[in-house]
């Protein structure tokens, strides 16, 4: 691939300390990289390490063991710099209900470091792009899931960062929302920004991912196209590969 | 640590917390109405029923003898004011005493209406109660230099005379017969006494608020010197005015007999320093206003340091277990702005809620206190116990306090997984803070460097010696050093809660 890579994950490990006194290897070295223009999606069962592979990608968990650069900074030893650079998104983020769209993505531009001069302007621009103008002074309380699902994207690009994180973004979401999702997605990559997104809904993955990688009980055991996958795999379909990998794994 | 981003954090969580209902309850509302609401309501309450009580009518069932008997005592002490209680009086006060008697006029003559008048009685002219009134004054005083017992001749009298005045007798006989059930309840001795049935159901139904029974011959046993007649005496302790109809009739009794003594004395050739060979005189040397300040100044701190923790309570589970709940912790954590930041930010606006609602709360007080409805005198020491200078070092006081509250709020709540569960953590804390709190409202302890050390306890103690117009060095020292110190502990524990991922994330 000839754009350059935005995220470098080598040997992250993550182990949580379990109930008494056991530990947990939540994610064993998990090594990959995605570039600008590209969207990588995580594929596992649930449980698999995704969320906890992307929390650590996006600086919310310290690694156990292993790094990664984001943008050529690396998360463990600038954290700060990570984090002005990622964007991060899940269906189960929540807003603050007593604020308003334009008060919240503001809040969150000032925190990421937009320069107050042109946070403004970047809120108005955001907000006439994902349709959010019209209701952009009440309060988020007040706001349709829908509605609130496109806030939660503003304020999660309000910096437009080079990496967007998103885990899981369509969960529990109606076709509605997960249309506005895949095509907020379809468009970072137009717009050559890194996509990283977990999922465990094969036929979207098909659908959107350049690449993916599957995880299975905290290892990474396979990574390339869809297309590279089903072949490898001899199967019909991402779907058809993904129940033979990890079934291989699990039996 | 960037100012600017704990300025933003900050900026954000008070225009959060603002919009919210509740916390501008618990902030503003509730310190600001909760002290005068309560405050004026029970002291007007305390007040008009103190009143009431003294100038209530109350109904006294005693036969026709009993009455006159007892009349007649309450007569006789009202009239048994000593011959040289009288001669003193014209001495010491010798002015006020021309004026009773030119008020008296032809009345003066007769030196029972000028006894009367002493006594306090109500049917004589306001001119002639207006100067008795000032040489009572006059004898009270203690340079009147009367012996103890012979200065309270004129009180006893005065209780007398309120007894002729404001208390109605009725007919035993005509008590209704009570219902069955009143003897079980009677205490055992009295559950064959016929009177007692019938006046405790009358006292239950309001009707009546005291029986009386002397013997018929209750003068001549008093004059024969033997055995004391014995009178007896109804009433029922759980209601007000029933005690009060006891009281005015058991001190016209007492006066009465007083009175018999001091005749018998003197018959005797006797004075009252034979049955009272010491004679204690109280020489309290504070000032009326500090022993009122020794009793509201425990009570200030007390409501401040409550108030403190109150105002901080709710934004404090909002900032932290809130953002969990409605799952914009993490978000918040994946901006640049420092797990310290984004704690100090917090803090900030906890303390100052905490503090706001100190404020609000001192301010009320101060405001119930001196535009209340309390006397002058207590006023007067509530105005200087509150000056300016005494409230502002209090709130300076009671600012550590609030830092302390604000961080372990604030910790406990990002350690809690959900609002509900900061509440059930918040609540021994609460007991934890009131506890010590408590302390400054016991006179008896005595602010020492040992208990500087005891947190709240320690600027509950300071705060009242503060109102009390004191500024003790060592307890102001130890207080501050420690309560930093403890403020500071605080903090560094929510921050650590602030960047414990374990606690951040749990499930």
């Amino acid at each position: 691939m000839d754009s350059p890579p935005l995220v470098v994950a080598q040997g992250l490990c993550k182990t949580f300390r379990g109930k008494k006194r056991t530990t947990v290897e939540a994610v064993r070295e998990v090594s990959f990289t995605a570039h600008a223009g590209e969207i990588f999606g995580l594929l596992g069962p649930n449980g698999a390490g995704k969320t906890t592979t992307l929390r650590m990608l996006s600086t919310a968990l310290r690694p156990t063991a292993g790094t990664a650069t984001i943008a050529g900074h690396d998360l463990v030893r600038q954290p700060a710099e990570v984090r002005r650079r990622i964007g991060f998104l899940s269906a189960s983020t929540g807003l603050y209900g007593r604020l308003t769209p334009r008060e919240v993505v503001t809040y969150f531009g000032r925190l990421a470091g937009v320069p107050p001069g042109s946070l403004g302007e970047r809120v108005t621009e955001l907000f006439a792009r994902l349709g959010i103008a019209g209701y952009a002074d009440r309060r988020c309380d007040s706001l349709s899931t829908g509605q609130k699902q496109r806030v939660t994207i503003a304020r999660a690009v309000v910096h437009d960062p080079p990496v967007v994180v998103m885990d899981e973004p369509t969960a529990g979401l109606d076709v509605l929302g997960a249309r506005a999702i895949v095509d907020f997605v379809a468009e970072c990559r137009a717009r050559g920004r890194c996509v990283l997104l977990s999922t465990h809904v094969m036929h979207e993955a098909q659908k959107l991912c350049d690449r993916v990688a599957v995880i299975h009980e905290g290892r990474l055991l396979a990574e390339g196209t869809p297309a590279e996958l089903c072949a490898r795999l001899a199967a019909p379909d991402l779907e058809a590969a993904f129940v033979k990998l990890v079934g291989g794994a699990a039996a | 640590m960037n100012l600017g981003t704990i300025c933003t954090i900050a900026v954000k969580e008070l225009r959060d917390v603002t919009r919210d209902r509740k916390t501008l309850l618990f902030m503003l509302v509730f310190p600001t109405l909760s002290i005068p609401v309560l405050g004026m309501g029970m002291s007007r309450l305390v007040i008009s029923q103190a009143q009431a009580r003294d100038v209530a009518k109350v109904t006294v069932a005693a036969d026709a003898r009993s009455r006159e008997a007892l009349l007649g005592a309450a007569r006789g002490a009202a009239l048994s004011l000593a011959p040289r209680t009288a001669d003193a009086l014209r001495k010491l006060a010798p002015e006020a005493w021309a004026e009773l008697e030119r008020a008296l006029g032809a009345l003066a003559a007769d030196p029972s209406a000028r006894d009367r008048a002493l006594g306090g009685a109500e049917d004589l002219p306001p001119e002639v109660r207006k100067a008795a009134e000032k040489l009572r004054s006059a004898l009270d005083s203690p340079r009147a230099g009367l012996p103890a017992g012979e200065r309270r001749a004129l009180q006893r009298a005065a209780a007398a005379q309120k007894l002729l005045a404001r208390t109605e007798f009725s007919d035993p006989a005509a008590l209704p017969a009570a219902p069955s059930g009143t003897a079980e309840r009677l205490p055992a001795g009295l559950r064959d006494d016929s009177l007692a049935l019938r006046a405790a159901a009358a006292i239950a139904s309001r009707t009546l608020h005291a029986a009386v029974v002397l013997p018929p011959d209750f003068a001549e046993l008093v004059a024969a010197e033997g055995e004391p007649p014995q009178v007896r005496l109804y009433y029922d302790s759980t209601f007000p005015l029933s005690q009060e109809a006891s009281d005015r009739v058991r001190s016209a009794l007492d006066a009465y007999a007083e009175g018999v003594v001091d005749a018998r004395l003197s018959g005797r050739s006797l004075t009252r320093t034979l049955l009272k060979p010491v004679d204690v005189a109280d020489r309290n040397l504070a000032p009326p206003s500090r022993q009122f300040q020794a009793a509201i100044g425990g009570f200030l701190p007390y409501t401040i340091i409550l108030f403190a923790f109150l105002g901080g309570l709710y934004p404090a589970i909002d900032l932290g277990a809130g953002e969990k709940e409605r799952f914009t912790l993490e978000t918040l954590l994946l901006t640049p702005a420092t797990r310290l930041e984004i704690g100090a930010g917090k803090f900030l606006v906890v303390f100052l809620a905490s503090m706001v609602s100190a404020v609000l709360s001192l301010g009320a007080m101060a405001f119930t206190l001196t535009k209340g409805i309390l006397p002058p005198e207590m006023l007067a020491a509530i105005e200087v116990s509150l000056d300016a200078r005494a409230l502002a070092l209090s709130l300076v006081a009671v600012a550590p306090v609030a830092a302390t509250f604000a961080a372990l709020l604030l910790a406990v709540s990002v350690y809690a997984r959900s609002f509900k569960e900061a509440q059930t953590y918040a609540a021994p804390l609460q007991f934890l803070i009131i506890v010590p709190a408590i302390v400054s409202l016991l006179p008896d302890v005595q602010p020492t460097p040992v208990l500087g050390t005891i947190p709240v306890l320690n600027v509950s103690l300071l705060m009242r010696e503060i109102l009390r117009g004191e500024l003790p060095g060592t307890l102001v020292l130890v207080t501050a050093l420690s309560s930093l110190a403890l403020a500071a502990a605080a903090l560094a524990f929510a921050a650590r809660c602030f960047s414990r991922e374990e606690v951040l994330f749990r499930a």
